[in-house]
């Protein structure tokens, strides 16, 4: 009663826009001839939002306002009840990739902290009831077509630090304390393709305090829940040094990020939920105490610069040559 | 026996020799045949020239055969020139050849720290092994199993503190060894954060001197890593042989796909420095994603910008030298290497910020130690730069014209560009070299490196002048004799190669002056030994250098005796070398009397026999150049003085005995008065030598001369002097390799030689008839030889021979000029009863030696000489006198009874050669013959 299944997909790198068709097969491989009772292959999109454990309490009214969006659902049976006979045997399918109801789209494909898109294959083979039905499942990913980027975008992003700069968290006397310092420095666009590595240059004009580090750290803000009330949560992404040690002042130091798959998307603004993203400049000095500056930036998907070769052809799990 | 009734017979048939044929040839018949192998393995490629231990193996070989020797040396100068021929690879840009010299140059006593979550001290792991034996509770193996676990994935660091450099370097073994069996075990994340870990600890510059080792460790396993992930997508990219076309080009995708995770895993890196290390690393995987050359300049120079973020000066420019190793690999541009110079010139004021800092605190590390750590990076950039590229190197000049502190880039200008540039900007260099003031880096220091530049390449012949006078007007103003004489050192080369002897002269002058100061020469005598050398070995006329006003009292800088004697003999020996064929200027010759004046007092009782013999050798090869031409008096002259200035080595005396033998046979006049001259200084200078046996051989050889030359007086006192000597040699002398060697063989032949030398010496009127003779048999008589020894039976048959020779009424050689006995006496019947009655004795003393041999049962020997003197019997002794034929078939008989243990042949061929001597005198002295008859008849009967 050994058999074995699994569900390949056409296209070797799992990556979709929307209206694509799914192509591909399950396939068997069976020891011997095989009965059940009907193979179904279910197709699913859903976006799943979560709130965060410090706004589940206070928010408990609207705790209904995250279900989990649905943004595909089809399934197809494969096969009626009957037998696999001895060895391989393929079952073919075609699934339009099409959202048709609210919203509408399918948005792309992203992994985060309280909210998650997802979309994947499950393939089920049901058995009397004395076998268990056996399931396996094929995730894949769904890409928006590239658009090219606003004219906004190439706008450069100036920026500069001094203790003058600092309004918020520090007063004025605590300002006066403080160990003089201009860094200067500006990102090349303020919207960019994730595709592309961030880039932009940053120079420390003068400072009196040695400077330990100088990071970039990029953050996801997520917003579930936009009609009720929200819950709003700005989380790490990954953090980037871009010097280490106290830089030469008035040397050109390059800013250069390239964004993680699967962890970044193009920015998605809902009726019900966010995803945006920031950056942070945060400037370590010797005596620990740490400068940040933070940029608002905006996500989209187009046909970068680089070469056809050079741009990701995003895949799905990460592997390493296995 | 006495009553033995000898009398010679005259020799009535002729002796013929019978020559061998000989044949021409272009081998030597003695030649081993060999097979030579030009094998050019790789390995030995590796090596310069042979490796060392192969070549011992042929030395050895050839030891065998002195012939073979030179024919192989040959053989072997061809292979080398073929080796050259065969050697374009280039592999200057090589890292592998200057790793090595990395790791022995920087190394420390202070202990180290490393961290790392990836190696479990063996001591604690050994420790587990234990335990787990004595637990056998099933639940507690399991714990401790998941406590194994958490141990290896929680990932913590463990700080391995105060690990000496060895232990240090083991450590980073054990990680690569890590490393490599995660990736093969399919554990590739682990790999890579191995890879991490280490290029993290680049940032570590706790131990400074360490550094440039610790780089050369860590990038070691970097570029492990790197490999492994090369091959690995490259296995997967050329995929199965025999792929359709279709799954080739998935397979290929799918390598793509990778490759470009490893650079996405690699890119979210959060600390720069390892970030940058491990794309560098895999950057050749850049080769699956693009195969655009300016795309992998692109990749470069965003690196090298991105590497400004590393503010320490040393940690970015070891990281600099990473990038542009990985960098020569892919492309053949040099603007990116171009640019991080430009970056590093911007850093380098900084450099002297901590240099600065360091000549406060030396006791951290020295300014000039700090600096030197730099050199391989600087040094290997810049070999990379203009490595087959002109292109930068002005411009690289200029920019270190105009850079403050521009010592240490100076240096490794010139130890990475071709000598041909520095020869070509010679004079600008020596410009720079003057104005620099660089905190750590000497102006010597630099010197110096100029120095070596232009010995190898030197300048225009126009500029040579200009460039020395000015590069010695810095090297002079150098106030420390540490750093002027380490200066000089290396313009040695240069000045004794291409300027003219008054330079070297000069030169020789400014540091006889410059280290006698304060005495500065006795902390320095290697280095004025190197420059010595280097001049001998590079200036064209030895001779020339000798005479010069300044050479001897540079001599007289090394005071410390073994110093002095080990730099004469260098200087002998590069006169050995190099100097003409012969010379007769007398200050030469003075000058090369002082340095082996010096060596012949070096020499005392517990000098070793091989210091002798070097030494001895060396002046042995002086004495041979010496040559006044037709000058012969001169020439003796000289002998003569040698003879007083070099009393401590006997082997010097052989020579000149020698020498002065030589000599006399080049006298052209017509008085014997200048061969005696020679002759006496012989007579003379032999006693000095202490070995017998060579004394005896010297007698001989000047007795004959003297011969030779009608000085009959001094020729019989030589005789006199060598037979005086005979027992005075020792039984045995000891060899080279240590065993006696019994010298009874050397004393016959000796003896044969001067028998057959006395031949033609006429008696003196002083001394009886035969005086030499009896005095030989005198000296014989007397000897001690070895109990059942042969030797001087041998001696008393060869003088039997010279007896008989004698009687005969013309002699078979003689010496033209020289009257010898026949024509003295002319056959006179007192002299030929002289002679018979020496023979007597001589039959006498043998025939004792007969007795003695059958008393110790030597029996085949007995046999044999009784054969030898039963033949001599026949052919030279009247045997109508019975006792004599009486003798001669006793001695047959004698020889029969140990029949068997003679050589079949022997007997027969005996009595053959009997039968033919009858045959021939058949006709010409029937008496005789019929006495022979007689005798033969005798001995069938018995």
């Amino acid at each position: 009663m050994s058999f074995n299944f699994e569900i390949k997909l056409k296209r070797e790198n799992k990556v979709y826009y929307e209206n694509d068709m799914l192509l591909g097969c399950v396939q068997f491989q069976c020891g011997a001839e095989t009965k059940h009772e009907g193979i179904i292959l279910y197709l699913e999109g859903v976006v799943n939002l979560q709130l965060s454990s410090k706004t589940v309490g206070l928010f408990d009214a609207f705790y209904n306002s995250v279900k989990p969006i649905n943004l595909l659902q089809n399934n197809l049976e494969l096969s009626a009840p009957g037998k696999l006979s001895a060895g391989r045997s393929e079952f073919h399918f075609e699934l339009p990739l099409v959202c048709r109801k609210e919203p509408r789209i399918l948005y792309e494909t992203y992994h985060g902290v309280f909210i998650n898109v997802n979309y994947q294959l499950q393939c089920t083979v049901k058995r009397n009831f004395l076998g268990k039905s056996m399931t396996k499942i094929q995730q894949f990913c769904v890409q928006y077509k590239p658009t090219g980027l606003s004219e906004n975008s190439l706008r450069a992003v100036p920026f500069s630090l001094s203790p003058d700069s600092l309004q918020k968290n520090a007063s004025a006397k605590e300002r006066l304390s403080m160990p003089r310092f201009l860094i200067t420095g500006r990102l090349d666009r303020s919207e960019s393709c994730v595709t592309m590595p961030i880039t932009g240059s940053i120079m420390v004009q003068h400072t009196e305090a040695a400077i330990k580090s100088i990071d970039m750290q990029l953050v996801r803000v997520e917003t579930c829940g936009c009609d009720e009330g929200y819950s709003k949560d700005a989380t790490e992404i990954q953090t980037i040094q871009i010097a280490d040690g106290n830089v030469l002042p008035k040397l050109e130091l390059p800013i250069y990020m390239v964004l993680p798959r699967l962890f970044t998307c193009p920015t998605l603004l809902t009726k019900n939920f966010k995803i945006e993203f920031e950056l942070n400049l945060v400037v370590v000095f010797k005596e620990d105490y740490t400068v940040s500056e933070n940029f608002k930036i905006v996500f989209k998907r187009s046909a970068g610069p680089l070469p056809s070769k050079m741009t990701t052809a995003g895949r799905c799990p990460i592997e390493y040559g296995s | 026996m006495s009553n033995l009734d000898w009398v010679c017979v005259p020799r009535l048939y002729e002796v013929r020799k019978n020559h061998l044929a000989g044949r021409a040839t272009l081998e030597h018949p003695l030649k081993q045949q060999t097979v030579t192998v030009v094998d050019i393995n790789p390995l030995s490629l590796a090596l310069e020239g042979t490796d060392p231990l192969s070549q011992f193996a042929r030395q050895d070989e050839e030891l065998n055969d002195q012939l073979s020797q030179m024919v192989s040396e040959l053989d072997l100068k061809s292979k080398r020139r073929e080796r050259d021929r065969i050697e374009p690879e280039d592999n200057t840009l090589q890292w592998s050849t200057r790793r090595l010299g990395i790791l022995n140059r920087f190394t420390t006593n202070e202990k180290l720290s490393l961290s790392t979550s990836f190696l479990v001290a063996s001591g604690s792991l050994d420790g587990g092994n234990e335990s787990i034996k004595a637990q056998t509770v099933v639940a507690d193996k399991t714990k401790y199993r998941l406590e194994q676990l958490d141990h290896f994935d929680d990932g913590t660091m463990r700080h391995m503190m105060d690990l000496t450099q060895p232990e240090y370097i083991q450590r980073f073994e054990q990680l690569k060894q890590e490393l490599t069996q995660s990736w093969h075990n399919d554990q590739r994340v682990k790999a890579l954060k191995i890879a991490i870990q280490c290029a993290k600890m680049l940032a570590d510059t706790t131990v400074l001197q360490f550094y440039p080792s610790q780089y050369v460790l860590i990038t070691d396993i970097l570029d492990v890593f790197g490999k492994l992930v090369y091959d690995r997508l490259q296995a997967k990219a050329s995929g199965l042989p025999g792929a359709s076309a279709a799954t080739l080009e998935r397979e290929r995708e799918a390598a793509r796909d990778t490759c470009q995770n490893w650079f996405y895993k690699i890119a979210s890196i959060r600390e720069l420095l390892p970030r940058l290390y491990l794309e560098l690393s895999i950057f050749k995987c850049y080769e699956f994603l693009t195969s655009d050359r300016e795309e992998y300049e692109k990749l470069l120079r965003r690196l090298t910008h991105q590497l400004r973020g590393i503010a320490d000066p040393l940690v970015s420019t070891y990281a600099r030298c990473y990038l542009v190793r990985m960098g020569v690999t892919v492309t053949p541009s040099k603007t990116y290497i171009r640019e991080n110079f430009g970056d590093l010139f911007i850093v380098y004021p900084q450099i002297f910020r901590f240099v600065a800092r360091f000549n406060l605190h030396p006791e951290i590390v020295t300014a000039s130690s700090y600096l030197q750590l730099y050199a391989p990076a600087f040094d290997y950039m810049l070999l990379c730069l203009v490595h087959k590229c002109e292109l930068h190197t002005q411009d690289m000049l200029n920019e270190c014209k105009q850079l403050k502190n521009n010592g240490a880039i100076l240096m490794s200008i010139l130890s990475s560009f071709t000598s041909e540039f520095i020869a070509t900007n010679a004079l600008e260099f020596v410009e720079l070299i003057k104005t620099s003031e660089t905190p750590g880096i000497s102006k010597s220091q630099l010197l110096r490196s100029l120095g070596s530049c232009v010995s190898s390449c030197a300048p225009l012949q126009e500029q040579r002048v200009t460039f020395l006078k000015a590069a010695f007007e810095t090297i002079n103003k150098l106030t420390d004799p540490n750093e002027y004489i380490n200066c000089v050192e290396t313009w040695a080369v240069f000045v004794s190669q291409y300027f003219t002897i008054h330079e070297v002269n000069r030169l020789l002058g400014e540091l006889n002056t410059r280290m006698c100061l304060g005495k500065a020469y006795e902390k320095h005598y290697p280095q004025l030994q190197n420059i010595l050398s280097r001049i001998m070995q590079n200036y064209r006329s030895i001779e020339l250098l000798l005479i010069q006003p300044n050479f001897l009292p540079y001599l007289d800088l090394f005071q410390k005796e073994s110093v002095r004697v080990e730099v004469c003999k260098t200087i002998l020996t590069y006169y050995k070398q190099n100097s003409e064929e012969y010379t007769c200027d007398a200050v030469v010759t003075n000058a090369l009397m002082y340095l082996g004046k010096i060596l012949n007092d070096s020499v005392n009782a517990l000098s070793v026999e091989d210091e002798r013999r070097q030494i001895s050798q060396l002046i042995n090869v002086f004495i041979h150049k010496v040559h006044f031409g037709r000058d012969l008096e001169q020439q003796l002259g000289f002998y003569v003085e040698a003879r007083g200035t070099f009393s401590n080595l006997d082997a010097v005396y052989v020579t000149l005995v020698h020498a002065a033998c030589k000599l006399a046979t080049r006298n052209t006049s017509r008085s014997t008065g200048f061969i005696k001259a020679c002759i006496s200084y012989c007579f003379i200078t032999i006693p000095s030598i202490s070995a017998v046996q060579q004394q005896m051989d010297l007698y001989l050889l000047c007795g004959q001369l003297a011969l030779r030359h009608l000085c009959l007086g001094q020729a019989d006192a030589c005789f006199e002097a060598a037979l005086q000597l005979v027992n005075d040699l020792p039984a045995a002398t000891v060899d080279f390799e240590g065993k006696p060697r019994s010298l009874e063989r050397y004393l016959v032949s000796y003896l044969c030689n001067m028998l057959a030398t006395l031949i033609v010496v006429p008696d003196s009127p002083e001394q009886g008839v035969l005086y030499f003779l009896r005095l030989l048999l005198d000296v014989i008589g007397k000897h001690e030889f070895k109990a059942d020894s042969t030797a001087p039976s041998v001696i008393y048959l060869h003088a039997l021979d010279m007896l008989y020779v004698q009687s005969l009424e013309k002699y078979p050689y003689h010496i033209k000029g020289v009257v010898s006995n026949d024509d003295l006496y002319g056959h006179d019947p007192k002299f030929l009863a002289e002679i018979n009655n020496l023979c007597v004795q001589v039959v006498d003393a043998i025939l004792l030696q007969l007795k003695a041999l059958g008393v110790a049962h030597q029996q085949r020997q007995q046999a044999e000489l009784s054969l030898d003197l039963f033949l001599r019997i026949v052919r030279y002794a009247d045997l109508e006198r019975e006792t004599v034929s009486q003798l001669a078939l006793n001695l047959w008989l004698l020889a029969n009874k140990s029949q068997t243990q003679l050589d079949t042949k022997t007997l027969p061929q005996t009595l053959r050669v009997v039968e033919q001597l009858y045959k021939q005198l058949r006709d010409v002295a029937p008496a005789q013959a019929q006495a022979i008859a007689k005798l033969l008849l005798r001995m069938r009967n018995s």
